[in-house]
């Protein structure tokens, strides 16, 4: 399968996104995503895992036992994680106590070892990398809208600065404590996955 | 999608995007929505199967439009007297519209005196909420129907006066607008429009504004309209339970004069619009029954096994179809056709598991006094499921007659 290298990178962000196409890697897009800030940190380190993790194991493909391989990228996406940690841990102290457990449970998010299983075992590093930082990207994507919809109508600040004048400090605005709770992330995901689908409706399932 | 050429030659696949409207055509698709709100539809199915009934989405909507009556006049009887009692009990009137506006028109809000005052007090504070409401739901209505070029269909009205009714007196309209927006959105069109929900709109409504305002649907403050401390009378029965039933009367709270959501106050008045729904053979009287025996198993069950410590344990069930919520969601909400289950042993099992939730979330949920939304809402949830057993077990039995013979 020769894949151009144009739609192995856009295709992960729209068309075929992680998130919104196939339903992967929910967990840190309903935990993490109630403020900005976490979801572009979040975001970075796993764009930056995936691609790395896609590269290495797309180096070492043919090296790599088929009966041990999953155990093999578990090694390969930890060894990353923790790196990705502890980088994050030295220089934004702050970020990394807020994100908390779940710098550390990327190694769980199901896209990494998805695309190492689907794409990288059986594609060149430069295509595999492409890929990684491509489905990073279009997780990214997903968190950051969420976060960006979450921020504003459940704190009334985006990045952390006043956008909506909230009663809090006198204004207008009564923030929706819907949003703060997990549950508002599970509808606003499910809101840009319809809209997106009534906008490209080959991606409706045929039920 | 698979691509296979003969399939497509053969019978072009419909597409929505071969019905593309001209602005025209779209102001014509508006007004005749709001057309058919006054004069009927003139569309007549083309297609030779459909079933010949009298009934129809209107008819029921109708239906229940009648029943609701009783409880919207008794609720709004209520809450101008709840309103009279609190300041012949020296608590100061709120200064509201609805309360200058009577002043305004010449009548005392406070006065004890006037039963028309207290009935003209308490449809000020409701009007502005059901017809938001109706606003909410019909503007929404009318966004899909354009966008999926489908007749706008009939029923708003009983989902914002559905809605209306469970609210305090004192919700904000706009917060009771935005929620009904998101519970038509989020509980009817996201499954297709009427007849496809999984949950009543209105339920999931009144979780919205549970969980996004909190302090309108929370605490003893939001019953009566008034400022001021409340003196011990005017709380809900709380945590401090039996103690406090002694200071109800059980005949005020069943014809509804004691502080609540407008609609759900008076039990009489729910009592008799589920009769009517019965009778017009709108809703299940299985489900009726079910959610009555339910209820009844539960709070005996309660008493029974009361560990002590907990006085809403023992809270029989004469009191428990008074209080809260209950009347109405038996009346109006646990019966609706379409979230509910749909085969008749199904039915049973349905209003029997909600009517002991209803209890289980009362006794044991400090933070859900009234347990009825929450309870009736998760169990739209299960209505499927109930659904599923009893269509695969009479799948089962069936075969097994047939292999028998």
């Amino acid at each position: 399968m020769a894949a151009s290298s144009r739609s192995t990178f856009l295709d992960p962000l729209l068309e075929k996104n992680p998130v919104m196409g196939q339903i992967l890697g929910i967990c840190p897009a309903l935990a993490i995503t109630t403020l900005v800030e976490n979801a572009v940190a979040m975001a970075a380190a796993t764009t930056a895992v995936l691609a790395l993790s896609n590269l290495s194991i797309s180096l070492i493909r043919k090296l790599i036992p088929d009966s041990v391989r999953i155990i093999i990228y578990l090694v390969i996406v930890a060894s990353l994680v923790i790196v990705a940690d502890q980088i994050l841990r030295a220089f934004f102290p702050d970020l990394s106590a807020q994100l908390s457990v779940y710098v550390g449970l990327i190694i769980t998010n199901c896209i990494i070892l998805g695309r190492a299983e689907a794409f990288a075992s059986q594609n060149g590093p430069v295509l595999s990398t492409l890929d990684g930082l491509g489905n990073g990207l279009g997780y990214g994507l997903v968190l950051v809208v969420v976060a960006s919809i979450r921020e504003v109508l459940g704190s009334g600040t985006f990045l952390g600065h006043p956008v909506l004048a909230t009663t809090a400090t006198d204004g207008w605005f009564e923030t929706l404590g819907l949003m703060t709770a997990p549950a508002g992330a599970f509808f606003v995901v499910m809101v840009l996955i319809w809209i997106l689908r009534a906008w490209k409706t080959d991606q409706v399932e045929e039920g | 999608m698979s691509e296979s050429p003969e399939k497509g030659q053969s019978r072009p696949p419909a597409s929505r995007k071969t019905l593309r409207l001209t602005w025209p055509q779209a102001v014509r698709a508006v007004s005749r929505a709001f057309e058919s709100l006054r004069t009927g539809s003139r569309e007549i199915t083309a297609g030779p199967a459909h079933v010949r009934d009298a009934v129809s989405i209107r008819r029921i909507a109708a239906v229940y439009l009648i029943a609701l009556i009783p409880c919207l006049l008794a609720g709004a009887y209520n809450t101008g007297l709840q309103v009279q009692l609190a300041a012949s009990a020296g608590l100061p009137l709120l200064d509201d519209w609805p309360t200058r506006l009577m002043s305004g028109m010449g009548m005392d809000p406070a006065s004890a005196a006037t039963s028309a005052g207290a009935f003209v007090h308490g449809l000020l504070y409701f009007l502005p909420l059901a017809v938001g409401c109706y606003l909410a739901a019909r503007s929404v209505e009318l966004i899909f129907a354009l966008v999926r070029r489908e007749q706008l269909g009939p029923g708003s009205w009983v989902l914002a006066l559905v809605f209306a009714l469970i609210l305090p007196p004192a919700t904000p309209v706009w917060q009771a607008m935005l929620a009904m927006a998101f519970g038509v959105v989020m509980g009817k069109e996201v499954f297709g429009g009427t007849g496809r929900n999984l949950v009543h709109p209105v339920l999931l409504a009144w979780a919205f504004l549970f969980v996004t305002y909190p302090e309108t649907l929370s605490g003893d403050a939001i019953w009566v309209p008034v400022d001021g401390e409340r003196p011990a009378w005017l709380h809900q029965v709380s945590a401090s339970g039996s103690p406090v039933l002694a200071d109800l009367d059980w005949t005020s709270a069943f014809l509804g004069l004691t502080p609540g959501a407008f609609g759900e106050t008076s039990a009489l008045a729910c009592f008799l619009g589920a009769g009517w729904l019965l009778l017009a053979r709108v809703v299940s009287w299985r489900v009726v029954l079910g959610f009555f025996a339910g209820s009844i198993l539960a709070s005996a069950g309660f008493a029974a096994a009361d560990p002590g410590g907990n006085p809403l344990f023992g809270i029989p069930v004469h009191w428990q179809i008074v209080l809260g919520g209950w009347a109405f969601g038996m009346a109006f909400l646990v019966t609706d056709p379409v979230t509910g289950a749909h085969t008749n042993p199904g039915r049973w099992v349905y209003g029997l598991i909600a009517g002991a939730f209803v209890v289980f979330v009362r006794v044991l949920n400090p933070t859900q006094l009234d347990g009825t939304a929450i309870a009736l809402l998760f169990m739209n949830l299960f209505a499927p499921l109930i659904d599923y057993w009893f269509v695969a077990a009479n799948v089962r039995r069936r075969r097994a007659r047939n292999a028998a013979q």
